[in-house]
């Protein structure tokens, strides 16, 4: 129950996108069309999860046992980098139609400060491991849904008669913003 | 600080332990060609290209051999290169024509006095701002002709240069001989131009050219894609980057001055695949397309004017383009 509780306050109430502002540069770069947005969204869960275990064993056996935690930033960048780079490659052998999936999405999303974002929140919220990968896992899921629905709605905004001063990002941005509002109904949904 | 430098430095230093491994290890066989072609792209990963990154353009280019090269960053090297490895034409980068913006003739423009210095334009210029009434008009004394290198211009009886389209391979040597920058490159296909640049007042510019822009800016009006571009006191412009050759303004303009010698390629919709959602009916531009709800669509060829914006938005991939 508690972990249940966990994903929807990380996928809901705490949206990445829409609650903590992370990751917006993909929000609207990647929201055109649904199809690229699924692949982004897959591309998303995917890294953050990993990101999210591999830092979490990091910062604990590594980092805290030597008493380094104030390296958390560069050295998580580091290893984020590398495990995406790695992935990267076995999947390519492993599963050419995933790679293909995810494609490009995948490289882009490394650097992206959602996925450092959830692995520095791991380790603020004092997070077990098994908390911090569904935490993270939950977070991704988030801003995956937020990106899809997003992209729906530009898609069928292509369609709609809109104001020449709002075409284009001005009402993209109008538009999250909104979303974000509605989004914010999900508040009271868990403490 | 030194915990600190060994424990990053360590991390780092395994980490491309790995990979280096891995890159061996994982090593995936692609087509050589793929490579070879990827190092010639401009590695941006802008997504211009309508795909999925450089990787994706170098794949589909190397797969596919209908794939045309969309890449807008290439230059001239990179493709010919591309070509090579490939072992078929990439096209030019944006093939470009010359086009001449002025249509006042001898007898539309008359002349301000009789010019009998050196045949050439730029010297006809020095006298006096040039023989011709409008001081934007063309001079015709045939310099882009004799400049050009591929005799692709030819001056015509009535003094204008005429450029032929086979020839002309878009060097720019007539634009930069012009005195009067009346010349411009224009794509080579659909090459939509208004063929006049005078700033004149209309009032002052009817009394020495009865063929030029008048300026009333209708042809920036209904252009649906917001390609004309018409400031005021200065002959309407068209930006070849925003045009889409529907030709609306052709047909609105009152005297004429815009002209364009390819034909649109008109939408068909194939009636197999139309789902009939009718969301062409809501993009069309000049409402081109009519038909019921859940039923294949059709389009009016008579209002059609071949912009392709319902071939872009179309879900089904049921609208083409009609070539016959």
């Amino acid at each position: 129950m508690e972990y249940i509780l966990l994903i929807i306050s990380a996928a809901l109430v705490n949206n990445f996108v829409l609650s903590r502002f992370l990751g917006i540069c993909p929000f609207i770069g990647v929201s055109k069309r649904t199809d690229t947005a699924i692949g982004m969204s897959m591309a998303v869960v995917f890294v953050i999860t990993l990101a999210s275990l591999v830092t979490w064993l990091l910062n604990h056996y590594i980092l805290m046992t030597l008493g380094l935690e104030y390296l958390q930033t560069i050295v998580f960048i580091l290893v984020i980098a590398f495990l995406v780079q790695l992935v990267e490659m076995i999947i390519q052998k492993v599963s050419m139609p995933l790679y293909q999936a995810l494609g490009i999405y995948l490289p882009l999303i490394t650097t992206n400060c959602a996925v450092l974002g959830v692995a520095l929140l791991n380790i603020n919220l004092k997070y077990d491991f098994l908390e911090a990968v569904i935490f993270g896992a939950g977070s991704a899921v988030g801003f995956g849904l937020a990106l899809i629905i997003f992209a729906g709605m530009r898609e069928e905004m292509e369609l709609s008669n809109i104001p020449k001063v709002f075409q284009g990002t001005p009402i993209a941005l109008v538009t999250a913003g909104i979303l974000s509002l509605a989004f914010m109904g999900f508040s009271g949904l868990v403490k | 600080m030194l915990t600190a430098t060994l424990v990053v430095g360590g991390i780092g230093a395994v980490c491309a332990l790995i990979l280096g491994i891995s890159l061996v290890t994982f090593a995936v066989k692609m087509d050589a060609r793929e490579k070879e072609v990827m190092d010639n792209l401009p590695g941006a990963n802008c997504g211009a290209c309508g795909f999925a990154g450089c990787a994706a353009l170098a794949h589909e280019l190397t797969v596919n051999p209908d794939t045309r090269m969309t890449c807008p960053a290439v230059n001239e090297k990179m493709l010919q290169a591309i070509g090579e490895i490939l072992g078929r034409d990439m096209g030019g980068v944006s093939p470009v024509i010359a086009a001449v913006r002025c249509r006042g003739g001898r007898q539309e423009a008359p002349v301000r006095y009789e010019y009998v210095g050196p045949r050439d334009c730029r010297s006809a210029q020095l006298i006096a701002g040039g023989p011709k009434g409008c001081g934007y008009g063309c001079l015709g004394l045939g310099t882009c002709a004799t400049v050009c290198p591929f005799d692709a211009m030819v001056m015509g009886e009535d003094g204008l240069p005429r450029v032929i389209t086979d020839k002309c391979t878009g060097c720019g040597k007539c634009v930069d001989a012009c005195p009067r920058d009346i010349i411009a490159l224009v794509p080579k296909t659909g090459n939509y131009c208004v063929g006049c640049i005078s700033q004149d007042a209309p009032k002052d510019m009817k009394k020495i050219c009865s063929v030029g822009c008048i300026k009333c800016g209708i042809c920036a009006d209904v252009c649906p894609f917001e390609a004309i571009v018409s400031e005021k006191g200065k002959a309407a412009r068209i930006d070849q980057d925003k045009c889409r050759k529907c030709g609306l303004c052709v047909g609105v303009c009152p005297v004429s001055v815009i002209t364009s010698r390819t034909a649109p390629e008109k939408a068909r919709i194939i009636p197999q695949k139309c789902k009939g959602c009718g969301i062409c009916e809501q993009v069309c531009p000049v409402e081109a397309i009519s038909g019921k709800a859940k039923e294949p669509y059709r389009v009016d060829p008579g209002k059609c004017m071949g912009c392709g914006l319902c071939i872009e938005k179309c879900p089904t991939e049921a609208i083409e383009r009609d070539n016959t």
